[in-house]
């Protein structure tokens, strides 16, 4: 930039002034000297020698005038930008319209991006809620793991100073009052190292509590402490009621600090993975361990983790022939916790926000569009301005000032609209996101809001700055070139961005469609029972009353007492609810097949059931019968399996009669063949299942969730509560929800994506619309006199309209053309959010296309009826 | 403190320069002239040493200078003290008197004066 000419000019005459000075001084000196006798040799010499250096004075002299001059001019570079902006500001005022629109689409545009990015930073970004949390690893041995494996593994990390093995179970705290259903985190004596907590009140646990005996400990969460305790510091050291686990009652010995949670799930209690000593990884049967986590050494890396996990879960492997899959263990790992916790979401919120970004450069054609516009249409003033002897760089200045106003609104409202629509989503949070309970805005955020604000602004606002510049006065004064023949430059620089517009819009819009006829597709899945009208509660009775027979006789108990409810059509019960991702499997041997050489038996999903459960939950049998209350412990062990399984294991045969062996040693007898559900997802193809009678599983499953039918029974919530606890009002309902919702929720995270994906294709639609209707207006405007012209002298008004349609009709068209090269291009990035379609599925590019096409053929309407109802007359009179 | 190297004491400087001018607009010349009418030989100044103090004082905005024709129909840079000088000054010279009082009570004997 160059700086204005006077003040260059004040630079010299500082420094021509400080010679001066110092000159004067020393004559004036010699001067002095001679009057006072002295000749005038010695007078000039004695003068200089009480000056001291000449140079150096000179020296710090200029050092301060160049230091005064910088300041001077940076304070004049300041009032001038503070002036273009104020004059900026002016001229807005002077066309509110035109400012509004374009403030309120760049708040659109930055709106959308900042809730994108909040919710980014939120899931992936934000670093997890621990000190150095980046320390933190999660250790995957390649198969399901007891506790002696969690152990044995977490023991031979070098690389890992602590580590923690961590599951989940119910938990029941009983006494006064109703009983409570608590979830506990089990956990090994590493957890506080390895998370870096110390217990708020009283201590950790000790190494001897983890043994069954002495592990009758329990530390609370502060939330617990506070609603159930009364935040009473005294309670440590009492015993409580905390069924579950090996123990009716345990000891407080701690409170964790306030808003301390395990990772992944919410825990109100803390408790001791426990497990005797001398059971090695073969005899242990605690196979519930969902979670290993370990925090590395000083100067460790989680590569170093990640290849010591893979070397243990290979010696594992030798060291226990026959118990582990060498497929699995092959998959053994240790990756970053955060990396862990945040999955797929990555990925998926990468490409929304890449998504988000087209919105946002969508909006900025708009912009650049609407400006453009204006710059063309403020020529005259431009060229007077010029005339008048202001410099182009000036005018280029004033544009973009004018920008930076439009943006620096548009960035505050569009974080004000981030923050409206990220309280939907906080309402309306069924994202299926992990970490999604905080969305904050941070300085990340913020920093993000500034930075997107600066680059619209440069984005639409430098081709308008340049534009305002390149005219040529002299033309512009003399108002030669009017009319349609004006600016060909400017008005091919607006159809070019139109078109650019909508083939970003066109690409959104397949996005869009893609994602939404995958959605359709999934909600018409057949999942393979009947979700509606069924009420679902868990039961996890403590297991010191509830063991064996008396289990048995309990669920027996609910599942007829809950059906004699009026309303009720059938109840039953499962051990874990479909569409949970709870994952029972069991190896098994079936009749026919020989046991694999070399290699463990396959592995089969298993369901425990109630004699009514198939009903209750509308799974049709295919053949054969269900359990019966005559099915018991003491009877022929039955089974059902699923269509594929029997399919599989005995194709075109009758699978009735026939044996399978769970664990390759129990015999069952296949008594019945039901339908495939999808257990894991509606997106899931069926797995191979087999179903077996709670009253005849040994095991016998402690939790049960119980399925009520009727046409009303999702009003039966009290009646259902009521029943349980006459029964015995020390088992509380774990859960209580309606089946449709546990189906819903399977699929939330798909909804999520559908409804983000949507508004961004609905946003882009409006967006491009209001590009073509923008162009082809302004076109029409520019061009009145000449569509006047033509039809004083005898055109057809439709030929008017023709011609003033194709104004924003061709490059629009240009633009879906070029937007379906590049949705086919990007197509392949969404295959992971796809179901059923592929991605380049014809008639959702069909749809989008005739979709985008519509909205810009309406845009163009308006003004092309304008042009073709042109008063001949009255337009050539205004000229 | 019978000699003060004041080139390197830009602060001493500059209140000798805020006294000075308190007398009226003044070029250097005139300045110098009353330091050493006022001091005498106690204190002498490298005469050099007073421009890039003045120069400073007034990007500090404790002083404004301008041209002028001086009395022998010199032309002559004259400096005046600005309403921030001034403060600065009454400001200044109260710290002064409190250190030199302190290194005073210091250094001289009991009963003795300045």
């Amino acid at each position: 930039m160059k700086w204005p000419r006077r003040a260059r000019g004040r630079d010299d005459d500082g420094l021509r002034e400080i010679d001066e000075e110092l000159r004067l001084h020393i004559e004036g000196r010699t001067d002095e000297l001679i009057a006072a006798g002295h000749t005038p040799e010695d007078a000039r010499r004695r003068a200089l020698d009480a000056f001291g250096d000449f140079d150096t004075v000179r020296g710090e002299m200029r050092e301060i005038e160049a230091r005064v001059a910088w300041r001077r001019r940076a304070g004049a570079v300041l009032a001038e930008s503070w002036r273009d902006v104020r004059l900026g500001a002016r001229r807005l005022r002077r066309s509110p319209g035109h400012s509004i629109v374009a403030t309120l689409t760049l708040a659109l545009g930055i709106g959308a991006s900042v809730a994108m990015f909040t919710v980014l930073n939120a899931v992936v970004l934000r670093p997890l809620p621990y000190p150095d949390s980046d320390r933190l690893v999660r250790v995957w041995p390649g198969t399901f793991y007891n506790i002696a494996m969690s152990r044995a593994v977490g023991e031979s990390l070098g690389s890992v100073t602590s580590y923690t093995g961590i599951a989940y179970w119910d938990m029941t705290l009983e006494g006064a009052g109703d009983a409570t259903a608590l979830t506990a985190a089990v956990v090994d004596v590493g957890y506080f190292d390895t998370f870096g907590v110390q217990p708020l009140l009283g201590r950790r646990f000790t190494i001897e509590e983890t043994e069954p005996a002495t592990s009758g400990v329990v530390l609370l969460s502060h939330e617990l402490w506070r609603s159930r305790f009364g935040g009473d510091p005294d309670i440590i050291g009492q015993r409580f009621r905390f069924n579950g686990n090996g123990h009716e009652s345990r000891e407080i010995i701690g409170v964790m600090p306030p808003g301390h949670q395990t990772q992944g799930q919410r825990a109100d209690v803390w408790i001791p993975l426990h497990l005797s000593a001398g059971l090695d990884i073969a005899a242990d049967r605690s196979w519930g361990v969902e979670k290993l986590v370990a925090r590395l050494g000083p100067g460790a890396t989680v590569e170093q983790a990640d290849g010591e996990t893979r070397t243990i879960a290979a010696r594992l492997l030798d060291g226990y022939p026959g118990i582990f899959d060498p497929e699995g263990i092959a998959t053994a790992s240790a990756v970053s916790l955060r990396s862990a916790v945040v999955g797929d979401a990555a990925g998926t919120l990468w490409l929304l926000l890449a998504g988000v970004g087209l919105v946002l450069l969508i909006a900025c054609g708009n912009l650049a569009n609407l400006l453009l516009a204006r710059a063309t249409g403020q020529r005259r003033e431009a060229a007077v301005h010029v005339a008048l002897g202001a410099s182009r760089g000036r005018l280029v200045r004033q544009q973009l000032a004018e920008s930076a106003v439009i943006a620096a609104a548009g960035g505050a409202l569009g974080i004000v609209l981030a923050s409206s629509m990220l309280a939907v989503v906080r309402v309306a949070e069924t994202s299926g996101l992990p970490r999604m309970t905080d969305l904050g805005f941070d300085a990340r955020v913020f920093g993000f809001a500034a930075a997107v604000t600066v680059g619209t602004l440069l984005l639409f606002g430098l081709a308008p700055a340049l534009r305002a510049a390149a005219g040529d006065p002299h033309a512009d004064l003399h108002g030669t070139g009017r009319g349609g023949s004006r600016g060909r430059g400017a008005h091919r620089l607006n159809r070019a961005l139109v078109a650019a517009e909508l083939a970003m819009a066109m690409t959104l819009a397949t996005a869009a469609g893609l994602v939404l006829s995958s959605f359709a597709t999934l909600r018409a899945v057949d999942p393979g029972l009947n979700t509606e009208n069924v009420l679902t509660l868990r039961l996890t009775p403590p297991p010191d009353r509830y063991a064996g027979d008396r289990l048995v006789a309990y669920y027996n108990d609910i599942e007829q007492q809950l059906a004699a409810l009026p309303g009720v059509d059938a109840v039953g019960g499962i051990h874990s609810l479909p569409f949970s991702a709870d994952l029972t499997v069991f190896t098994y041997l079936a009749e026919g097949h020989a046991p694999p050489v070399d290699a463990h038996l396959p592995l089969g999903s298993l369901r425990m059931i109630t004699p009514g459960y198939l009903r209750a939950a509308g799974q049709p049998l295919i053949a054969g019968r269900t359990f019966t209350s005559a099915d018991r412990e003491d009877t022929q062990l039955g089974m059902l399996v699923n269509e594929r399984m029997a399919r599989e294991l005995w194709p075109g045969e009758d699978p009735i009669g026939r044996e399978i062996r769970i664990g390759g040693r129990t015999p069952y007898r296949v008594v019945g063949v039901v339908g495939d559900v999808r257990q894991y997802g509606l997106d899931r193809e069926p797995d191979p299942e087999m179903y077996v009678s709670v009253a005849q599983w040994a095991g016998r499953a402690r939790s049960m969730v119980f399925l009520l039918r009727g046409p009303r029974a999702l009003a039966l919530g009290q009646a259902a509560r009521a029943t349980v606890a006459a029964i015995d009002r020390n088992v509380p309902i774990v859960e209580l929800r309606a089946f449709d919702e546990a189906l819903g929720d399977s699929i939330a995270g798909r909804r999520f994506i559908v409804l983000v994906i949507a508004s961004f294709g609905a946003l882009a639609l409006l967006l491009g619309a209001a590009g073509v209707y923008g162009v082809t207006s302004h076109m029409v405007s520019a061009r009145m006199p000449d569509f006047g012209i033509r039809l004083a002298l005898g055109a057809r008004r439709h030929e008017v309209m023709r011609d003033a349609l194709s104004t924003g009709l061709w490059p629009s068209l240009l633009g879906l053309a070029v937007g379906v090269v590049a949705s086919v291009a990007l197509a392949d990035t969404m295959r992971g959010l796809l179901f059923g379609i592929p991605p380049r599925h014809v008639p959702t590019y069909l749809a989008a296309a005739a979709v985008l096409l519509a909205a810009a053929t309406a845009a163009s309407w308006i003004p092309a009826w304008r042009a073709a109802r042109t008063d001949p007359l009255s337009v050539l009179r205004t000229e | 403190m019978t000699d003060i190297e004041a080139r390197t004491l830009y602060g001493n400087l500059r209140l000798l320069l805020l006294r000075t001018l308190e007398h009226g607009e003044q070029h250097g010349l005139e300045i110098r002239q009353r330091i050493e009418a006022t001091a005498g030989e106690a204190l002498r100044i490298e005469e050099g040493a007073l421009y890039p103090a003045l120069r400073r004082m007034e990007a500090d905005g404790l002083v404004a200078s301008r041209w002028a024709v001086s009395g022998q129909r010199r032309r002559a840079r004259y400096y005046k003290l600005t309403a921030k000088g001034r403060r600065r000054l009454a400001r200044e010279r109260t710290s002064w008197r409190e250190h030199v009082r302190a290194v005073a009570r210091v250094v001289l004997e009991p009963g003795e004066e300045l």
